[in-house]
């Protein structure tokens, strides 16, 4: 008993401070990984490790150079470029409420894990992204001379014998990223807290056509998160959906370097330009927009989903997207007055949340 | 005379989807109806108001045994599409008081009662938390919901109410709906030796109808809704082509 006492004593000395969550009234939790318990010693280090560019191999970009906190965590990129200058096909996701999310990245269902996801982005080499692939041990000695880092990955894993680990990189970023919650838009004060006023006129006019059924954009932005792709605590069910939009037209044949999307996982044909609808949250400050970042203003997109797709006269996809026969049924064409337009991107600003934008503790921890 | 108390018997309606005259397994997704392939993407609704007739016509009510996620004491929801990933709940789990005898015909619900059908889903006990089967606070829950590719060609009928009356979509109207467009089905049969059979080959004869336009509101007015919405039996003087119990 006293040794059992003891052993309590040995390990209470560390605090692994479970993290509180602020969420609307009635909101549901986001669901944790068993083996990733939410801690805020994890988060603060997550947080220096994501704005930390020595977790690039050559020392050039951190998480933070393509995913920055003004941008809503995305970049005004079309198509991100790594650390070693090698272009990416996709536009930087914006993370969003990202702990709420199902699965991961543009169009992939098996990842269904931050701590999966950013594997890729960390190991990846097509492309290359943070190069870590073969600079394991480099990259480790960087953080392990760093007494700060020492620090902070002791409190964020106290009870492990060895600290400073690229599973514990992963569970500290994912544990971080979590906490890039965005609940506290006009929108959200609207719908959420009940505020009648948090909208102007021009808004709530908006978002009632986003809403409607003449306009169906609400059927693949849906929900809270304006994604068919969340699970929460109480979900019984992980929705994901993934949609063709009509940005490029079907294809018989294989063109190299073309992005399929979801036939790149799954091989089907069918999947073939399926990608999944992101959230829309702080969509004004996440520009451009699509999987390949091809729309570059909301007027675009509008202008986009206004016509039913996207008819392309030159480039590697040339054609009538709007042709294409697996193009989601939702995505028929509407006709837009220009009051309706104003009132539509009235209503997406209302998804703009500053406090979100400007948190000091999401921000980089070494900056002034 | 004393009152004699009969045990509830502990009982399951069960669902199926039918493709034509044959009974699909539950769990179909890929059904070759009239000589084409359908895919099956959604195939959801919602149940409640559930009452078996007994040989004389007498209702006896349909007690819903609470069974977290899909079904409280009042409303069950229906999965007939789900997959590999997702889950599927084909049966209506409850009790009835009585001695168990035949019964000729079922009654029942699909919908959800205006009292529960526009309150946030996030803090809605299930199985009204789905938020794929949400539009928003104004029209409330879809009832049915049937997402289906024939021939390459994607549809989908979503029914549920039209005509609410709110501030906007974001807030729940304080009075019923004009079109409230809850089916109330009346079988004939005993729906505790058959199954109900929500019929595939009328969704499909109803996607052809529309060209393919999808039907997700506006049923009375708009031309992709006539064949679906008629199958519905919410249009006066037409019956229901959806629901057979077989």
């Amino acid at each position: 008993m006293l040794l059992l006492l003891l052993a309590l004593a040995a390990t209470g000395c560390a605090r692994e401070t479970p993290y509180q969550w602020h969420l609307p009234p009635g909101f549901p939790q986001p669901r944790i990984p068993d083996d990733n318990a939410l801690t805020v010693e994890k988060i603060e280090l997550g947080r220096h490790l994501f704005y930390d560019k020595r977790l690039s191999a050559n020392g050039t970009q951190a998480c933070a150079s393509c995913h920055q906190q003004s941008h809503a965590f995305s970049e005004p990129a079309a198509i991100a470029t790594g650390s070693t200058g090698q272009k990416h096909h996709r536009n930087a996701m914006a993370l969003v409420n990202v702990a709420y999310d199902a699965t991961f990245t543009w169009a992939h269902p098996g990842i269904t894990a931050i701590e999966q996801q950013l594997l890729l982005p960390l190991f990846g080499d097509q492309p290359v992204e943070m190069g870590a692939a073969g600079h394991e041990r480099e990259i480790l000695a960087r953080l392990t001379d760093d007494a700060d880092y020492v620090k902070l990955f002791a409190n964020a894993f106290p009870r492990e014998r060895e600290r400073v680990t690229f599973d514990h990189v992963a569970k500290a970023l994912a544990s971080f990223v979590r906490t890039l919650i965005s609940f506290d838009s006009p929108f959200d004060r609207y719908a959420y807290y009940g505020e009648d006023a948090a909208l102007t006129e021009s808004q709530v006019r908006g978002m009632n056509l986003f809403m409607s059924e003449r306009l169906e954009c609400a059927h693949c932005h849906a929900g809270f998160n304006f994604s068919q792709f969340v699970t929460h605590q109480n979900a019984t069910v992980a929705e994901r959906a993934f949609h063709i939009t009509g940005l490029y037209p079907s294809s018989d044949t294989y063109i190299s370097g073309a992005d399929y999307g979801l036939f790149a996982v799954t091989g089907d044909a069918a999947d073939k330009d399926r990608f999944k609808a992101p959230t829309l949250r702080n969509i004004e400050r996440s520009a451009p927009y699509m999987h390949d970042g091809s729309l570059a203003t909301l007027n675009d997109v509008l202008d986009f989903y206004s016509a039913g797709g996207r008819v392309l006269t030159d480039g590697p996809r040339p054609g009538d997207g709007r042709a294409h026969p697996g193009k989601s049924p939702f995505i028929k064409g509407f006709t837009l007055t220009a009051q309706e337009r104003q009132d539509l991107l009235a209503f997406l600003s209302s998804l703009t949340d500053e406090e979100f934008l400007h948190d000091p503790r999401l921000a980089d921890p070494s900056a002034p | 005379m004393g009152l004699i108390l009969l045990p509830a018997l502990a009982l399951g309606i069960v669902f199926v989807a039918s493709c034509g005259s044959g009974t699909t397994k539950a769990e179909v997704r890929f059904g070759i109806v009239g000589g084409e392939r359908a895919t099956l993407h959604s195939l959801q609704f919602y149940v409640h108001a559930i009452e078996l007739l007994d040989e004389h016509g007498r209702p006896h009510p349909f007690r819903f045994a609470v069974s977290a996620p899909w079904q409280n004491e009042q409303v069950a929801l229906i999965d007939l599409a789900g997959d590999s990933t997702t889950a599927q709940h084909i049966a209506v789990q409850g009790s009835i008081g009585g001695d168990g005898g035949a019964y000729s015909g079922i009654r029942l619900t699909v919908g959800v009662p205006f009292e529960l059908n526009h309150a946030n889903p996030l803090a809605a006990a299930a199985p009204l938390d789905r938020g794929e089967m949400f539009w928003n606070w104004q029209s409330g829950h879809k009832f049915l919901r049937a997402d289906l590719a024939v021939a390459g060609h994607e549809w989908a009928f979503h029914l549920g109410s039209t005509g609410c009356s709110s501030a906007s979509a974001l807030r729940p109207p304080a009075q019923p709906c004009a079109q409230p467009n809850e089916m109330q089905i009346e079988l004939r049969g005993d729906p505790l030796r058959g199954v109900v059979s929500l019929r595939l080959d009328t969704l499909i004869a109803a996607a052809r109808a529309a060209n393919y336009v999808v039907c997700t509101g506006d049923y009375q007015v708009d031309p992709a809704c006539k064949e679906a919405y008629a199958a519905t039996g919410l249009q006066p003087g037409i019956p229901q082509n959806l629901w057979v119990l077989q």
